[in-house]
């Protein structure tokens, strides 16, 4: 798996390579019961196809661009409940958040450019306290290196979030890898699942030229 | 662009597209919305409905930081074993469905409101949806609370 993803990833965009994985556990998972099947794997496949804009075909944890679900046909809510129009309509609520290359949700964005202010403690009278400084993570392979970058992530979480319960705070303390945090360890604890997915967008990420890419 | 790459880029297009088409004949569901999570551990066996937690709705609100360290949510669906004693008790979700942040305990509805049976999971994450479901039902021992 690592080795389909260091080939041809980083040059061509969205990775090719890596969506040949994808899709092939794709095409696997379908056969399994009660797994949605997984689409992402279509990068022909764009929401921007004619006619099933009410069709949300992705079945993320994030809808992107374009694509509208009411919640009473969301799969989890049950339309039966009354209650279910009561509650706001995500996209409705969303629909001016700006978005990433991928067109999911860009929450750093959304929080510096004031559209949110998401209160700091129950009340509000607490204040969060950002570090700034990033991680380099080196061990990518031919795909560019991985900045962390503790600000963005010190005006949503507290260093106890993270440490030492999923990261050991001691650079290079921790064996990360790709399959681990499509697995759900480390990275994957939040990306993936409320943060931005692992599996799209790994730009945002991989953000820092990596010398092993400029020979090429 | 190189043929070879030419190539490849072609072939895995023509892999998504027979991926996707397979999919839109397979009946799927449309499903929920911006990290829910479905809270299922007692309240099918109660007889109500699943409870939904919207992230996207709260993290509007409040950062991370507020549920997952000062309320001490831990990060697990399902694993902090919510009950209404505790909620009413002014734990979890009881700190701030209160009547005084938030609207308070009786809205019933508003909370349960998943379909019945439906397990507690982690809505559309990768690792539910590329690996396994990763979520087991707690024990009947652990339901005494
Ligand atoms: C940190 C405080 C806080 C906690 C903890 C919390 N909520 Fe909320 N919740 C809110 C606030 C504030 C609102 C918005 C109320 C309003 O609009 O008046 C809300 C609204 C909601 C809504 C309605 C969303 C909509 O679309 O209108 C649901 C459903 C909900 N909460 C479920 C839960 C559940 C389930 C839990 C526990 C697992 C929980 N909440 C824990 C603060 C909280
Ligand atoms: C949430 C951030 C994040 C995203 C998104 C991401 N990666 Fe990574 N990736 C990492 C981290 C962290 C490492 C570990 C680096 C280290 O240990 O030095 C890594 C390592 C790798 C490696 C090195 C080998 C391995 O398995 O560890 C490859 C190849 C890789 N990523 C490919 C990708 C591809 C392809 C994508 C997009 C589909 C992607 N990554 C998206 C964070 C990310
Ligand atoms: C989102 C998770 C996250 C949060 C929140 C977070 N960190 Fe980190 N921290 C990391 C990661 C990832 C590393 C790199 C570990 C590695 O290299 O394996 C790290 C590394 C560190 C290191 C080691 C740096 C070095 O050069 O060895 C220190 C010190 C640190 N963090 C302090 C903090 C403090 C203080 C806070 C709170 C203000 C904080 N962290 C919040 C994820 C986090
Ligand atoms: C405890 C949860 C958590 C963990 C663990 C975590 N992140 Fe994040 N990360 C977030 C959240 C929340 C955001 C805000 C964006 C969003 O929600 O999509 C974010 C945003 C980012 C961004 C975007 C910054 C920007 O300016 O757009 C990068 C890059 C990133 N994370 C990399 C990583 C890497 C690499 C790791 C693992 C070493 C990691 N994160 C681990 C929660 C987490
Ligand atoms: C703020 C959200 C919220 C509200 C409002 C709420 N519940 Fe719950 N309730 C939950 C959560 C979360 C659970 C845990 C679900 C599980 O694990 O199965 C739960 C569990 C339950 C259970 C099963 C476990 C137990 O404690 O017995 C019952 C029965 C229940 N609720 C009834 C009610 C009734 C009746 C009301 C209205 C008076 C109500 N709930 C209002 C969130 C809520
Ligand atoms: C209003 C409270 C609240 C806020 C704010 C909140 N969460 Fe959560 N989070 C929850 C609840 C409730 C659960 C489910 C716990 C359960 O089922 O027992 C949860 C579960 C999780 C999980 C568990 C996933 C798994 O593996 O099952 C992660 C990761 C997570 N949240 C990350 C975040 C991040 C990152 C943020 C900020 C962007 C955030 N949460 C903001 C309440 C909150």
């Amino acid at each position: 798996m690592t080795q389909a993803m260091n080939q041809r990833s980083q040059k061509i965009l969205p990775a090719w390579g890596w969506w040949h994985v994808v899709a092939f556990v794709a095409c696997f998972t379908f056969a399994l019961p009660g797994n949605a099947a997984d689409i992402d794997a279509a990068p022909a496949a764009q929401s921007s196809e004619p006619g099933i804009t009410a069709v949300w075909s992705r079945g993320l944890h994030f809808q992107t661009e374009g694509e509208v679900v009411p919640l009473a046909e969301d799969g989890i809510h049950d339309p039966d409940n009354d209650a279910v129009h009561l509650l706001q309509e995500p996209y409705e609520s969303m629909a001016d958040f700006p978005r990433d290359s991928q067109g999911i949700i860009d929450w750093v964005q959304t929080l510096r450019q004031g559209l949110i202010d998401p209160r700091m403690s129950l009340n509000g009278d607490d204040i969060m306290y950002p570090v700034d400084f990033d991680i380099i993570f080196k061990n990518t392979g031919s795909m560019p290196h991985v900045r962390f970058p503790h600000q963005q992530h010190t005006e949503w979480l507290t260093c106890a979030n993270c440490h030492p319960l999923i990261f050991i705070p001691q650079k290079g303390g921790n064996p990360i890898s790709m399959s681990a945090i499509i697995q759900g360890e480390y990275c994957g604890v939040c990306h993936g699942k409320v943060a931005f997915p692992p599996t799209m967008n790994c730009g945002r990420c991989h953000s820092v030229p990596n010398q092993a890419n400029l020979r090429r | 662009m190189s043929s070879k790459i030419k190539r490849n880029v072609l072939k895995s297009m023509i892999i998504g597209v027979l991926a996707y088409m397979g999919a839109l004949g397979v009946p799927q569901p449309a499903q929920a919305e911006y990290a829910d999570v479905v809270i299922n551990n007692y309240a099918d066996a109660a007889g109500m409905r699943p409870a939904v937690f919207p992230h996207w709705f709260h993290r509007i609100r409040f950062r991370c930081k507020v549920c997952h360290a000062d309320l001490g949510f831990a990060f697990k669906a399902g694993g902090n074993k919510i009950t209404m004693a505790k909620i009413i008790d002014g734990k979890f979700c009881g700190a701030c469905h209160n009547g005084e942040i938030s609207w308070s305990v009786e809205n019933c509805a508003m909370c349960h409101s998943g379909n019945p049976g439906t397990p507690t999971h982690f809505h559309g994450s990768t690792v539910q949806r590329l690996i396994a479901p990763a979520y087991k039902p707690l024990k009947a021992t652990d339901t005494k609370k």
